[in-house]
């Protein structure tokens, strides 16, 4: 076979004129060497390449509007809590304790400062919770700012955005010829006939195209951190730092895995264009059609009580507080009659009430923990799919997803019982109050007093929890990343370049 | 000949591998969310039943007019199932009465707010995103290899003219598109029949066919697309490149950038602030008239011989006195005609500036629209949205009928003098009075004011109390006491006719249509000029 020179590829150039003759050279050529070549050639052939260009200018992009845009957000949910704090404090502020049983007491998760990183559904699953302690009126789980509701939510354009979308299409587009493309141009069998190992020019390769990814998309994070700093949304500090970090990590980790998985479909196809086609079906089904499966599961497996079966159950429960006291509940008069004959029907009603609003509130703890289960659910399922589990990791060390919502709901609930403690004890000090808990009008009038109240403080997860809860999904996703390796390069090796 | 060219074409695209793999996806992925899509429905469709259900069965409960908030419930869309759209996004309960304007709706099912959102949460979505990749594989090197197979050479050497060439490429690879696209409609229609709760109309039929039209007008382009994408670039690899880098920024990026811009950078929430602190600063300056005015006569404050022993409060200044005099309704009367009129004139001030609010919200909704025509694939689904009547133009229909159906309830209840009638008020039948001081023998006039206390004291003698305790039951399950609302308005909010949808998704279908004809007027110019060698 006559190869001519000036049509082989560089690095086989590089690897046959470097003055010392072919012979010589290559047992003596070292890894590093050959590897640094291939890695020259490939980012030489990719930096001249439209797909790397487009590739890199939409995650770019991306990630500067996500910073933009999650700026905005930060901030709208930062008003409109601090609207709802701000409504709190006025009624609280002159309130007796009395008025503290009806005043709806807000437990807010505040806006999640690293959603630029990624969001973990933050944007969208509620942040306020508010719990009035009286047994008549019934707590309201909600997002404290709500947006244009004639938009559908935009989805967010988070890190993991452009990480699941853009990053792992752009390595598709950078290395689905990278062995079948070289095989077409005859270039791979003279590489193949050099007495060098396969795994170098594959390491070559790879890291090459990884850093191809890398780079803008590294750029992108600085500069978008850069925005939501200077927009004022995000302080720089070396938690968030460290958190934004280890997001980062997360993709480059990604972006690793895509190459990989580009690398091998190219080394089991012929053909670029059917390794393309074959890693876009690949895409599809692990961004679009896992996903849809997963929530589908999850609804079968852990299904929701419908809203006329929660109403029936509502009405059992209150039902059930009427027969435990023989339907005597339900007889309020104006505290200026009922103390003729010492509350009497007062306090039998409040029995009833506190006995119904306890059964219901149980009911919708438990439709809570169904959701929060369904959703759970979802995610695990959906993680059979490397993206869905490279999110999931991302949202486990930065301390965002599902595990912040179920801490949210949690302390919220601990939050409210504290509240009620202390109002107790604010309602017990006062010997002219008939000690009707938590009714408004048979409570002591005494006023509340500067800061009598405890206030919700939300505590993020710290990051050795988070670290700590994903070291699981960290494992599947090295597990999956070594083998895909090892079949990449399997592939690769046995690849009839002929 | 042309028919053979199709036929060739339809057989080289289905001996395709990836496409038949595309295929199975679209039809496993059509089958699933088209599952989830009628679960929701259904469940949505559960709570409309027992929403109108229970209103209704509420309302037949009420005893005084001010109590009389018939809530209509807007019914879910079944053509959602294949466009979601702002069908479920959107509240669905309206309170009907005096003292608001019906400006939006609440409520309504909305699932498990903590799971996520699938990427492909309906069918509009899948011929978007899956079969209109599908369309770019087909296409992207329907021309080159070709060329490289040496075919096209030899038919046009056979005197084979190039348009019918083209021609038979485009449809084709319509063709085999069609294929997929009805494969996931039978799926959908087929699990529609099986599951969902209703059956479809001639209507909905009419328009199922309308929005199969506009899959199919869609996925025309997307192949033509790949098409000129083929004939641009020589390489079949380059050009399955460049078509996916289109597809990744035109069906996938640029829909979710724009709405993510749309919805965090309109200002939404800052326009609703300050037509919520408007409206709560004119129902405050609204309240605290009327306080003034209800404190303008003693008799109806001052806790006295006349005054209701019973009384109940609603939503929406509903109220319920029992067991008072005469003389202590009569001072209601006049106050509560006073309520009637200023609520009336607050709830068209508050109308007003809601209405300020909303026209800034439907401006950031025109401005996403507007950014959202560089994607075929938002066009797509705001023609589809139209189409399936999940639009918020079909919500906008519905707060208009439920602001007509106030009026005739206004209309209903001035023919009923209910206004300024006791009836607005109370259930206390005028002939048959019993202030709370007959149950202790004495007229309410007997009542001195300095003696109120002590008289009312008596009621701690067991006996007595237990006769008012009684009485109060007897009044609460009283049926006669119950209003006859069987001549009450009823609210009806009728269909659009297929036309109407037709009319309203116009504007998106003519600018996929016109994409179209750029597209296909770039691909014969191209393609004329095009060396077959």
């Amino acid at each position: 076979m006559v190869f001519q020179m000036s049509g082989l590829s560089a690095p086989v150039r590089s690897l046959r004129d470097d003055g010392r003759g072919f012979a010589s050279s290559v047992p003596e050529t070292r890894s590093g060497d050959v590897v640094a070549t291939v890695f020259r050639h490939e980012v030489g052939l990719a930096a001249r390449s439209f797909r790397f260009w487009a590739a890199a200018f939409l995650l770019l992009a991306l990630m500067l509007l996500g910073a933009v845009t999650s700026a905005a957000r930060h901030r709208r949910d930062a008003t409109g809590q601090a609207d709802i704090e701000q409504a709190y404090a006025r009624r609280l502020a002159g309130a007796t304790v009395a008025d503290a049983a009806e005043i709806s007491h807000p437990a807010l998760k505040p806006p999640w400062r690293l959603a630029l990183v990624v969001d973990g559904g933050q944007a969208a699953t509620p942040d306020t919770l508010s719990q009035p302690l009286s047994a008549l009126e019934e707590p309201a789980l909600r997002r404290a700012a709500e947006e244009n509701p004639r938009l559908p939510a935009g989805e967010p354009l988070d890190w993991l955005f452009g990480i699941r979308i853009v990053l792992s299409i752009g390595a598709f587009l950078l290395c689905h010829g990278a062995v079948c493309g070289e095989q077409r141009g005859g270039t791979l069998k003279l590489l193949f006939s050099l007495p060098i190992s396969h795994w170098k020019i594959l390491a070559g390769k790879f890291l090459a195209a990884w850093t191809c990814l890398a780079v803008p998309f590294l750029a992108g994070a600085v500069v978008s951190l850069l925005i939501a700093a200077s927009l004022g949304d995000l302080q720089l500090t070396g938690e968030n730092l460290l958190r934004a970090a280890l997001g980062a990590l997360a993709g480059l980790w990604a972006a690793a895995f895509f190459v990989l998985l580009a690398l091998l479909v190219s080394s089991l196809t012929r053909d670029p264009s059917s390794s393309l086609g074959v890693l876009a079906l690949l895409w599809v089904a692990a961004v679009v059609v896992v996903p849809a499966l997963s929530v589908l599961l999850a609804r079968r497996l852990q299904p929701l009580p419908t809203d006329a079966e929660i109403n029936q159950q509502m009405a059992a429960a209150r039902l059930t507080a009427g027969r435990e006291f023989a339907g005597e509940g339900e007889r309020w008069r104006q505290p200026r009659w009922a103390v003729v004959d010492g509350y009497a029907w007062e306090k039998l009603s409040a029995r009833v009430e506190i006995r119904r609003a306890a059964l219901q509130e149980e009911i919708r703890r438990q439709l809570l923990g169904g959701k929060m289960r369904q959703a759970f659910l979802a995610r695990t399922l959906a993680s059979l799919s490397p993206p869905s589990l490279v999110q999931d990791i991302a949202e486990r060390l930065t301390g965002t997803g599902l595990a912040r919502d179920q801490a949210f709901l949690d302390q919220a609930w601990a939050f409210r019982a504290a509240l009620e403690e202390r109002v107790r004890r604010l309602d017990a000090a006062d010997p002219a109050s008939p000690h009707i808990l938590f009714f408004r009008e048979y409570m002591s009038p005494r006023p509340l007093g500067p800061d009598p109240l405890p206030r919700f403080a939300f505590r993020e997860q710290t990051l050795g929890e988070g670290v700590s809860s994903a070291q699981l999904v960290i494992l599947a996703f090295a597990l999956e990343t070594l083998l895909l390796a090892a079949s990449a390069l399997l592939a690769f090796t046995r690849y009839n370049a002929g | 000949m042309l028919r053979a060219i199709v036929r060739k074409e339809f057989q080289y695209h289905l001996s395709n591998p990836l496409l038949r793999v595309g295929m199975l996806l679209t039809l496993v992925l059509a089958a699933a969310s088209t599952l989830i899509a009628v679960q929701d429905y259904n469940l949505r469709l559960h709570a409309y039943q027992d929403g109108v259900a229970t209103h209704a069965r509420v309302l037949r409960e009420q005893t005084v007019y001010s109590f009389l908030h018939p809530v209509v419930v807007r019914r879910p869309e079944p053509l959602s199932v294949l466009n979601q759209g702002s069908d479920a996004r959107l509240g669905s309960d309206v309170a009907i009465h005096l003292f608001a304007i019906p400006a939006e709706a609440t409520g309504g099912y909305r699932g498990n707010e903590f799971l996520i959102t699938p990427p492909a949460a309906d069918l509009t979505a899948i011929v978007a995103v899956i079969l209109g990749l599908l369309a770019l594989l087909v296409a992207h090197d329907a021309i080159q290899s070709e060329r490289k197979g040496g075919s096209f050479p030899a038919m046009l050497a056979h005197g084979v003219p190039r348009g019918v060439l083209l021609a038979g490429k485009i449809l084709g690879g319509l063709l085999t598109l069609a294929l997929p696209l009805a494969g996931a409609l039978l799926v959908s229609l087929a699990i529609f029949v099986l599951q969902l709760e209703v059956t479809f109309s001639s209507s909905q039929w009419l328009r199922t066919a309308g929005l199969a039209a506009s899959y199919l007008v869609y996925l025309s382009f997307m192949l033509l697309l790949g098409l000129f994408i083929s004939l641009s670039l020589h390489r079949r690899s380059q050009a399955l490149a460049v078509a996916v880098v289109a597809w990744l920024t035109a069906i996938l990026v640029l829909p979710r950038a724009v709405q993510t811009l749309a919805a965090d950078l309109s200002g939404a929430r800052e326009t609703r602030r300050t037509s919520e602190r408007s409206a709560a600063a004119l129902l405050a300056e609204r309240d605290r008239r009327l306080g003034e005015e209800l404190r303008r006569d003693p008799l109806r404050t001052e806790f006295s011989g006349d005054y209701a022993l019973s009384f109940g409060s609603g939503e929406n200044r509903a109220v319920r006195y029992r067991f008072g005099s005469a003389a202590y309704y009569d001072a209601l009367s006049a106050y509560y005609r006073t309520e009637v009129a200023v609520g009336r004139r607050y709830a068209e001030a508050v109308f007003a500036e809601q209405q300020r609010s909303a026209a800034r919200l439907r401006a950031a909704e025109h401005l996403a629209r507007a950014l959202a025509m560089a994607s075929p694939a938002s066009l797509l689904d705001e023609a589809s949205e139209e189409l399936a009547g999940t639009s918020t133009a079909d919500y906008d229909r519905f707060l208009a009928a439920c602001r007509s159906y106030r009026l005739d309830m206004i209309r209903y209840l001035e023919g009923k003098n209910a206004f300024a009638s006791w009836r607005w008020f109370t259930d206390d039948s005028p002939g048959r009075l019993q202030p709370w001081t007959r149950f202790l023998g004495l007229a309410p006039e007997e009542v001195k004011p300095g003696e109120v206390r002590r008289i009312f004291e008596r009621f701690g003698d067991p006996e007595t109390g237990s006769r008012l305790r009684r009485e109060q039951d007897l009044a609460e399950r009283d049926p006669a006491r119950r209003l006859h609302i069987d001549d009450m308005p009823r609210f009806t909010n009728p269909d659009a006719s297929p036309l109407d949808h037709l009319r309203r998704a116009a504007p998106d279908a003519l600018g996929l249509l016109f994409l179209n004809g750029l597209a296909c007027t770039a691909v014969v110019t191209r393609f004329r000029r095009w060396s077959s060698r």
